[in-house]
């Protein structure tokens, strides 16, 4: 299923107006982006339960906004910018009770490397959800977005940092996980 | 090494089956909740502003009329003030924009409540205070017991400055935690 072809769903969704239609883009939307968002809850919430939770406030917050979708920005910039916003308000909330000792994006690297070799695939993505959620709440915008593919020009779009800071936030992001500079 | 991207995106995931009506219903209950509240605001407003004006209205003399007169305008002022500036509402922040604008639109609606709070004295009691004296004085003159009253009445007023205080300094932290979130700084 492209993009391509939901955005022009929504396009006639917008021009029919009709209910029935936005429920067809919206499960659209909920097949294209079902897992990236799980992902996505699995980075702020480390209990399945709330990760669950977190996900359904998502889902709630996209079907909420989605009438109002005017297509100034791409679908997918869209979805993953009420998907953070919904986790950092509900992180917030948590923010007011104290939480666990943060740790930097160099920390999270040198931690992956002690342990990289000794963990299986499975066991690895576990270790690597529970560093990213003792990142500072930016910092862990930025990792998630980073780790589900997204470019620099779109990580600026949705958290509101300039061009330049992203630049700068992903080249430590990238050392942090082993990776070489893109030249 | 392990590619941490392809470790991260490589799980399978099937599409959850949403319940689009709970969701629909959810979404109206909220908007109706805040409709509600604003309403009940508005209506023990209207209500007190009738209270007071039949008051005076049925008052024998002009001067018995002063007291509730005022009480009745100093209630309309302090409802077209919530009416115009109110407190409550949806939060009109756009969970699309942005996350560092959406936060700022967050803690722009905190401020404002804090410094509604803050200034409760000026806009909700104050207005309300010369129709509260000129009853006690017409009712009780300048005696011990109209002092007495007055005591109560300002007792009554200086807990619900406090009673603001204290909800606009929890606003405040959480304004602050908001701000700490480290969105929308440079590095």
């Amino acid at each position: 299923m492209s993009t391509l072809t939901l955005d022009m769903d929504i396009a006639k969704a917008r021009e029919a107006g009709s209910p029935s239609v936005w429920r067809g883009v919206f499960q659209r939307i909920v097949a294209q982006y079902s897992g990236s968002l799980r992902r996505t809850c699995r980075g702020y919430e480390r209990e399945a339960e709330s990760q669950e939770e977190l996900l359904q406030e998502v889902w709630l917050a996209l079907w909420t906004a989605l009438p109002r979708f005017e297509g100034r920005s791409s679908l997918r910039t869209w979805v993953y910018r009420v998907a953070h916003n919904t986790a950092v308000k509900h992180i917030h909330r948590q923010v007011r009770t104290p939480q666990g000792a943060e740790i930097d994006v160099e920390t999270l690297g040198q931690q992956l490397q002690n342990v990289e070799a000794r963990l299986d695939r499975h066991r690895a993505r576990q270790m690597l959800a529970d560093l990213i959620r003792k990142l500072p709440a930016a910092d862990r915008q930025l990792m998630l977005l980073y780790l589900e593919g997204l470019t620099g020009a779109e990580i600026a779009e949705i958290t509101g940092f300039s061009p330049s800071n992203v630049t700068t936030r992903l080249s430590r992001i990238r050392t942090a996980l082993g990776r070489k500079e893109k030249s | 090494m392990n590619d941490w991207t392809d470790v991260w995106t490589d799980t399978e995931v099937d599409p959850p089956a949403l319940d689009l009506d709970s969701f629909q219903q959810q979404a109206n209950r909220l908007q109706h909740g805040v409709v509600q509240r604003n309403r009940i605001e508005i209506a023990a407003g209207v209500f007190v502003v009738v209270g007071f004006s039949m008051g005076g209205v049925l008052a024998p003399t002009p001067g018995a009329a002063l007291g509730p007169g005022l009480c009745a305008l100093g209630g309309a002022l302090v409802t077209a003030f919530i009416y115009l500036r109110g407190t409550l509402g949806p939060s009109n922040a756009d969970p699309s924009a942005d996350t560092a604008a959406y936060l700022n639109a967050h803690r722009d609606e905190l401020r404002h409540q804090i410094k509604l709070m803050r200034w409760v004295p000026l806009w909700y009691l104050g207005p309300l205070v010369p129709g509260v004296i000129a009853t006690v004085i017409y009712d009780f003159g300048l005696t011990a017991t109209g002092a007495g009253y007055l005591g109560v009445v300002a007792v009554f007023f200086l807990g619900v400055t406090w009673a603001n205080h204290l909800a606009a300094n929890k606003l405040q932290t959480e304004h602050n935690a908001l701000s700490a979130l480290g969105f929308g700084d440079e590095i």
